[in-house]
């Protein structure tokens, strides 16, 4: 977590970020790390996927303490750095999600279309670093 | 010129931070990169690139500390200084990014299309930030 916003327009960016998930080699379970006390507008979002031995993907949303759902999006591939943001003037590439007010706990749940290494069964874990951009 | 951020300042809601100029001699085709360290959002950027014998042009690529690519812009043109611009309104010219929100470090990587030849190369690119 990287948050100056109270020390001025200087630091007009924050960061935090959700405890990095780590997926078990041979489990598809979803893990929903949560952030609280989070204050401000979701503008951009990073999610970092780990190369994993059965080349799965993704699923990851937000949601906040009353179950809203503010983000969802399936199919993030792995070995990826994938960059999403929420801000898009006059026809540059369209935005992926709209801005995000936040004033409370959130839950990001990540779900793996399968297990990371389970065909045949190895020990390869997976891990999904989720951080989000706050103005 | 050179970076300046008085966003601290009532007056002052622009920063401009400038990466140092980046050079080629005749012959050299590597990419360059450098890193600079931003907390804010990336509303415009201009890159100024000298008149090379080569006609060589670049391509300007920055990534965030975990390698996410949040902006890329290939042949941009030499003999120019060029504004790009992540704002537009209505019946403007439109915008050529989104804004990019970044907090902490951040990679320029600079690669020239090809040899500059006898002239060299030089790239001047500067960040405005909110």
């Amino acid at each position: 977590m990287t948050d100056r916003r109270r020390e001025g327009p200087k630091f007009s960016m924050a960061t935090y970020s959700f405890a990095t998930q780590t997926f078990p080699a041979a489990a598809s379970d979803a893990l929903a790390p949560t952030l609280a006390n989070i204050n401000g507008t979701i503008v951009a979002m990073k999610i970092d996927i780990s190369e994993t031995e059965d080349n799965i993907t993704y699923t990851v949303a937000i949601t906040d303490a009353n179950a809203a759902s503010w983000f969802s999006e399936a199919s993030l591939a792995d070995k990826t750095v994938h960059w999403r943001d929420a801000r898009s003037d006059k026809n540059p590439r369209d935005a992926d999600f709209n801005p995000i007010p936040v004033a409370t706990t959130l839950t990001c749940t990540i779900t793996p279309s399968a297990a990371p290494d389970a065909a045949p069964v190895g020990t390869k874990t997976a891990t999904v670093a989720v951080t989000i951009y706050l103005e | 010129m050179a970076t300046e951020d008085r966003r601290g300042e009532p007056g002052f809601p622009i920063a401009r931070y400038e990466f140092s100029q980046q050079t080629w001699a005749s012959g050299a085709t590597a990419a360059t990169t450098e890193d600079i360290s931003i907390c804010g959002t990336i509303i415009a950027i201009t890159v100024k690139i000298n008149n090379n014998t080569g006609d060589a042009t670049l391509t300007l690529a920055l990534a965030d500390a975990d390698a996410a690519a949040i902006y890329s812009q290939a042949a941009i043109p030499e003999n120019a200084t060029t504004p790009y611009d992540a704002e537009s309104s209505k019946s403007t010219p439109d915008a050529n990014f989104n804004p990019i929100p970044v907090n902490g470090v951040i990679t320029g990587t600079f690669t020239p299309s090809g040899d500059p030849s006898t002239s060299g190369m030089t790239a001047d690119v500067v960040l405005y930030v909110r």
